[in-house]
């Protein structure tokens, strides 16, 4: 149940994602990976991704246009 | 109820929904003007008043009242009004500075690509594109064509210098 976080603030779709993808692939079952976005399209196309892979999510606005999203590694 | 008014201010929408709005829009652009929507063509023509008033072109008789009577430059301001308030309205507006020179030069290089595209090719993905197919225009297929391949080869340039 190891946490692990990913720069990706400032940038654009598909940047993000590719390097959440990636950072999965090195994670065990059970982590959680942590990802801060200030772009709504980012947030949203992980969460999409997320659900579609079936991957649970959190989802949280913490201020006013930055997202803060908890992606749990549910299965290989 | 509250969580449905919460959702229409400040999002996500569901893609389908969007979908169909903008379809629906499109239609009434269509139907009140009589062409189909479509953004550059009013863009070059006041990237063209602007050279021309600063002496890099040579004069073609663009006027600013022409501009200011143009339907598509209240379609274009109207876009970027609407995106501002919308983004305003779900209280998510926030300066987002630029992380890496090489985003700027990136988001600069492909501006001018896609604006001399667009140009040359009479239409943007809009334009020339979506309403292209629409009104099955075989111009749209073209584009369509040229637009996957474009795609491809930016997604590998992406891949390779950007991420």
């Amino acid at each position: 149940m190891a946490r692990f976080s990913i720069d990706i603030w400032g940038e654009m779709c598909p940047i993000p994602l590719i390097k959440a993808k990636k950072k999965l692939s090195t994670m065990q079952c059970g982590d959680i990976l942590v990802l801060e976005t200030e772009h709504s399209c980012t947030s949203r196309g992980i969460v999409v991704w997320a659900k579609a892979n079936r991957y649970s999510i959190e989802e949280k606005e913490v201020a006013n246009g930055i997202w803060h999203l908890e992606l749990t590694k549910t299965h290989d | 109820m509250k969580k449905t008014l919460q959702t229409i201010i400040h999002g996500p929408w569901a893609y389908w929904i969007g979908a169909i709005i903008l379809g629906l829009l499109n239609i009434l652009v269509l139907i009140v003007r009589g062409q189909p929507w479509g953004v550059t063509l009013n863009i070059e023509l006041w990237t063209e008043w602007i050279a021309t008033n600063l002496g890099i072109l040579s004069n073609r008789g663009i006027t600013l009242t022409d501009l200011m009577a143009a339907s598509g430059t209240y379609l274009n301001f109207g876009l970027l009004i609407g995106a501002f308030w919308a983004t305003l309205a779900a209280s998510q507006f926030r300066f987002r500075p630029i992380r890496d020179k090489k985003f700027f030069f990136s988001a600069l290089i492909g501006g001018l690509l896609m604006g001399y595209g667009a140009r040359i090719a009479y239409g943007c993905n809009v334009g020339a594109l979506l309403n292209g197919i629409a009104s099955s225009s075989l111009t749209g297929w073209i584009f369509a064509a040229a637009v996957f391949a474009g795609t491809w080869i930016g997604s590998k340039l992406l891949l390779k210098y950007l991420m």
